[in-house]
């Protein structure tokens, strides 16, 4: 492998340079892994059937709450057909997805926080055996009382969830305050105070988790799963297993969809490695349904009130914001949702002065995570919903307020975030004008009504999950004689087509077809570190990576062929499979005949390339959630039809326009804009991730309502909507070619769209997600009887916040820091973070 | 996976030996039809059978007769077919929308009409797995004591979302049970008690052959179906209706 530092590797010819010539990037292309897709040949974890496999069960808590006072397991052990059964002493040390919250054990040891958390596991010769073995396992359990939502939570400091967090059933409490947001309500001339609810809901992915691990031949171990995240598994992996981690391979099967719901290190996986390196077989563990509902990790149901001055023209004075959190039973990604819920408020409209207060309870239910959005899409669905009744309130059209006071291009936000570029102005007036808004807008027929609403979400999270500076990101090439070229990375292929970006940028660079690449991704011994698909991290990081290493490997290749072909490289042009004279383009040879060249010259050829995202103005503690390399946008106008009389909503049509930076694949990229889209009207309508009370007097019970694919009810394909989608281009310099994030943002505007049609339709606010029928005909009740016509919570309760670190924002002066803490320069590791990831 | 209890298979060829089968095993095996409602059911412990008896191989049961006296539909036929029978029209358009509303494409291919109208009652505290109803302590319709829906009461709640009923009961159909020493015919709208449990008068020694309608000349039927989810989904609510319209008149 050539030397990074080679003075031969120069860079030629950026292929940003004459963007009209791309010849693979920006066009309609079927991806690379379609093929096996739709053939059914794509090998998903449950998939993998090895010789010897025994099979895994999970034996779950029936209690939401209780200490675990004994487990025999001699019965299920002497059951035939049993290999193994594992407790939690096993496997005690604790894990957890971020260095703060490592709260969770593989199986339970002495405590249980909700029904489903795992307390044994049994490993069987067949799965049903393992099935009926673990009803031969008795837990005697205490039962501790019942924690069920944050109010109670907030109520009950007693027991304690766990045993850290703030205080009491508190988890992490935020309060962060951006210049003197008093003044900035003193100097509004109105000022809006609303309470909004958001419900949780889960990610639904079709493919079930499913592992399975071997002790390989030389005694190390592999394990094939169903994880966004393999580098965060391969870690927790060795923290647990105390193993050294070069003995761990890792390899992330593609995903049968992840939505966030596969990227903290899982239970189930842990058990499996440790069942395989004890009984030297391979093991398999695949979720139930059900079981996946308990994994959960989605969308924290949040309470939230918004207090927001504006001037008489709609511009913002000051923004306070206050959320309640409900977590469930673990810490997960939680401190970071928590941050997150706070995050991007100023990143759409300009937000002079800012103030956040977010707390988080633990509750005896299954862990809240990242699901699509991850924190953000809650309070998005508050502010897009203020805006409307603020507009109005003012009388200016919602599209005109909000183009009114979009936030600029790169500008650094109160909360100190970069912004890169800012098309949002050019999405809302798309979908105005494809909609023709200003022709329906509290102008159709009664039941009929359109809304509208905008969102920005982050191409990539700035910092990694653990402290590091190494890159986010790494890719390398390998250049065969027969001009074939292998990708190496480790990014993971979860059905949004990481795979295909990659294949794309390396194909656009050399010239070649992507069908002529061979992807290795998501496997911790072949390729280098990319933190995983989530955050809408993968386009723009492996992007890059892959783009850097590309561009080396033509260098390379370059400079062989500009000798054989006494050309200038710098007028060495790769494209259609050739290497060519630019000027002259018949003077040229085949691709692999110039790795040939090149490899007679240098030696074997591999490449690569890697990827950091820029040092992030906010410096303050907690400002290192949300900083990004560049920001995406989304405006979505929504059309409806509420049945008066049964509160029943249709939906005929959604246009949507997304500031996607560049398309590196468009038909990929308008995917993923109309699966947010689904995603998102299935959120406003009817997803919910709903929970059971039993009456007190006669039960401790709390149960998920309905963990099936049938009850928990999420639209299907056949309830679609028509979806108008329109992607504005331009291409941002932080991005592969000016590619900004596609994945997340879009589903952001649609749940307070819809909200907002509604209103316009039927003139109730529905100020909870999911806009069901029952809420409607409540509001619609509410309206006849000449009270507010809506529909929400009216309260927000009384919580202790800490004193707000208060940061100076940029137009006052400030520098990044709080006024009220130690000055950080750059972000450093806090001594509590330090302690918990070692 | 969830996986199915073991159970014992058998797949008699005639109604005779199906009747014979079920007279010796008795409550021990259950008649498998489609298997869409009662394979998810074993999967989650709510029947465990010893034995599985399957009709899908008796011919008879397969067979539809239209004629101008009336019809007779074997309690085999699957959904699909009803659905997609043009003859099922005019006066059985209540039933063949009815069929086609059930649940998905790939559903209707396997359910048939005799398990749409045998369908155990729903409830969301029973169709749980065995885990989930563990958390709640089972419930008085399998395991347990208490009912859930209504803490205080001796009776189980739970109702029946068959699609078909409703449609042929306004229809008027008539249903022919079949066992080893005995064969009857009771109209449909007689064949379910008020009772979430018992819910049915079928003995589990017999067989539901056949749905049987008197001519529907000059009648015309309708089935509505209100559901949460559109595109599949169990009903919430259910009305069918049938008339026939004579001058001036409604019967
Ligand atoms: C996802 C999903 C969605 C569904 N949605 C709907 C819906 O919208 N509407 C609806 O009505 N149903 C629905 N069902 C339930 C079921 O699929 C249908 O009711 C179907 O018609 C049942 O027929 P089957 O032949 O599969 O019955 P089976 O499962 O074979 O049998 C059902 C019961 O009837 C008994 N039985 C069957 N045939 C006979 C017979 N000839 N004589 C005596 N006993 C018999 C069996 O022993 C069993 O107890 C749904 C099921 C699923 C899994
Ligand atoms: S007894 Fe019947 S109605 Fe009551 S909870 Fe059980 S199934 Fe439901």
């Amino acid at each position: 492998m050539p030397n990074e530092e080679d003075p031969r590797v120069t860079r030629v010819g950026s292929p940003r340079a004459n963007e009209d010539d791309l010849r693979v990037i920006g066009v309609p292309r079927r991806r690379v892994d379609a093929r096996a897709k739709v053939t059914g040949q794509t090998r998903f974890a449950d998939d993998i059937f090895l010789p010897r496999m025994a099979f895994c069960k999970l034996l779950r808590s029936p209690h939401p709450h209780a200490r675990i006072r004994r487990i025999d397991t001699s019965r299920a052990v002497a059951h035939p057909g049993v290999y193994l059964v594992l407790t939690g002493k096993d496997v005690p040390i604790q894990y957890g997805i971020l260095p703060v919250s490592q709260d969770e054990q593989a199986l339970c040891v002495d405590h249980v926080r909700h029904v489903g958390d795992p307390v044994a596991a049994v490993i069987a010769r067949e799965e049903l055996t393992a099935f009926e073995a673990l009803d031969l396992i008795d837990v005697d359990y205490e039962i501790l009382t019942t924690i069920s939502d944050p109010k109670e939570a907030l109520a009950t400091p007693e027991p304690r969830i766990h045993e850290y967090g703030e205080q009491g059933n508190i988890h992490k409490l935020v309060a962060l305050e951006f210049g003197n947001v008093e003044e900035g309500f003193a100097e509004a001339d109105e000022i809006f105070e609303d309470t909004f609810f958001f419900q949780g809901n889960t990610h639904l992915p079709i493919e079930q988790h499913a592992s399975v691990a071997i002790k390989d031949q030389d005694g190390k171990l592999t394990i094939w799963s169903s994880t966004q995240t393999p580098h965060y598994l391969h870690r927790a992996l060795a923290k647990v297993l105390e193993m050294p981690a070069a003995h761990i391979r890792v390899i992330a099967t593609p995903n049968g969809g992840g939505f966030g719901g596969k990227s903290d290190p899982f239970n189930h996986e842990i058990v499996v490695a440790k069942a395989a390196l004890i009984l030297d077989r391979p093991v398999k563990i695949c979720l139930t349904r059900e079981e996946v509902f308990y994994c959960h990790r989605g969308r924290h149901p949040i309470l939230m009130k918004f207090k927001t001055g504006v001037k008489k023209d709609g511009a913002i004075t000051g923004m306070h914001l206050q959320t309640l959190i409900d977590g469930g039973a673990y810490g997960s990604y939680g401190v970071a949702s928590t941050f997150y819920a706070g995050a991007l408020q100023t990143t759409t409209y300009h937000v002079p002065r800012y103030r956040y207060q977010g707390c988080r309870t633990f509750t005896n239910k299954p862990p809240c995570g990242p699901k699509r959005g991850h924190g953000t899409p809650q309070p998005r669905f508050g502010q897009e919903v203020q805006l409307d009744k603020i507009a109005e309130r003012l009388k200016i059209d919602p599209a005109n307020l909000r183009l009114h006071i979009v936030e600029s291009p790169n500008a650094v936000t109160a909360n100190f975030f970069r912004l890169g570029t800012v098309n949002l102005s050019e999405c809302i007036r798309r979908v105005v004008e494809a909609s023709r808004w200003k022709d329906k807008f509290r102008k159709l027929s009664e039941g009929r009504g359109v809304g509208l609403a905008c969102s920005a979400y982050l191409t990539g999270a700035g910092l990694p999950i653990y402290w590091n500076k190494m890159p986010h990101s790494g890719v390398q090439l390998k250049f065969d004689r027969s001009g074939g070229v292998s990708i190496f990375c480790g990014a993971t292929e979860i059905g949004q087509g990481s795979d295909d970006v990659l294949a794309g940028i390396v194909a656009e660079v050399l010239g070649i077809n992507p069908f002529d690449i061979r992807l290795f991704t998501g496997d911790t011994d072949l390729g280098p570190v990319d933190l995983g698909s989530y955050s809408s991290r993968v386009t723009l990081m492996a992007g890059n990576a892959a783009l850097q290493a590309a561009e080396r490997g033509k260098a390379i290749i370059a400079e062989g062929v500009a000798e054989k072909l006494e050309v200038p490289k710098e007028r060495l042009s790769f494209a259609d499979k050739r290497v060519f004279d630019s000027v002259a383009p018949e003077k040229g040879i085949p691709f692999e005949e110039a790795v040939c060249i090149a490899e007679a010259r240098f030696g074997t050829i591999g490449t690569v390339g890697s990827y950091t995202p820029p040092k992030s103005p906010a410096l303050y503690k907690g400002g290192g959630v949300g900083p990004s390399p560049t920001y995406s946008y989304s405006a979505a106008v929504v059309e409806v039809e509420v049945n008066p009389v049964t509160g029943w909503v249709t939906v005929p049509r959604i246009w949507i326009a997304h500031d996607i930076g560049r398309a590196l694949n468009p038909t990929l990229a308008r995917g993923q804009v109309e699966g947010s889209v689904y995603m998102g009207l299935g959120e406003a309508l009817m997803e919910e991730q709903e929970f059971r009370r039993l009456p007190r007097k006669l039960s401790h019970a709390l149960v998920h309502k309905f963990p099936s694919i049938l009850e928990y009810k999420s639209p299907t394909s056949l309830d679609m909507p028509e979806v108008i989608t329109e992607l504005i281009e331009e291409p941002d310099p932080q991005g592969p070619f000016g590619a900004k994030e596609a994945g997340q943002g879009p589903l952001l505007p649609i749940m307070p769209a819809v909200a907002n049609a509604v209103y316009d339709a039927v003139g109730v606010r529905i100020d909870e997600i999911p806009i069901t029928p029952e809420k409607i005909m409540k509001a619609l009740a509410e309206k006849k009887a000449g009270r507010e016509p809506r529909f929400g919570p009216s309260h927000f309760p009384h919580i202790n916040w800490p004193e707000a670190l208060r940061v100076p924002p940029p137009w006052e002066g400030g520098d990044g820091n709080a006024v009220n803490d130690v000055p950080r320069r750059t972000r450093t590791v806090s001594k509590k973070e330090k302690v918990l990831t070692s | 996976m969830m996986r199915l209890p073991l159970f014992e298979f058998r797949a008699p060829r005639t109604l005779e030996e199906a009747a014979s089968i079920l007279d010796g095993e008795r409550a021990n095996a259950m008649p498998l039809a489609g298997g869409t409602d009662l394979l998810p059911n074993m999967k989650r412990r709510q029947q465990v059978p010893r034995m599985l008896m399957s009709l899908r191989h008796i011919e008879s049961m397969n067979c539809v007769a239209l004629n101008d006296s009336g019809s007779r539909l074997g309690a085999c036929l699957t959904l699909s077919e009803i659905a997609a029978d043009r003859r099922f029209r005019n006066g059985l358009t209540a039933l063949a929308q009815a069929a086609s509303l059930v649940a998905t494409p790939q559903i209707r291919n396997m359910a048939t009409l005799g398990g749409n109208i045998c369908l155990d009652t729903r409830c969301n505290y029973y169709d749980q797995s065995y885990e989930w109803r563990k958390s709640i302590n089972f419930c008085l319709k399998k395991d347990g004591t208490t009912c859930w829906v209504a803490p205080g009461s001796s009776k189980c709640m739970a109702v029946s979302s068959t699609d078909t009923g409703p449609a042929l009961m306004a229809l008027g159909a008539r249903v022919r049970l079949v066992s080893r020493s005995e064969e009857r015919e009771v109209l449909l709208a007689d064949l379910y008690n008020n009772d979430g449990i018992d819910y049915i008068k079928r003995r589990p020694d017999e067989i539901l052959a056949e749905v049987s309608l008197d001519s529907l000349h000059g009648w015309k039927s309708t089935y509505w179906k209100l559901r949460r989810r559109g595109s599949f989904d169990f009903p919430v609510l259910s009305v069918a209706a049938a008339v026939r319209l004579r001058l001036l008149a409604v019967r």
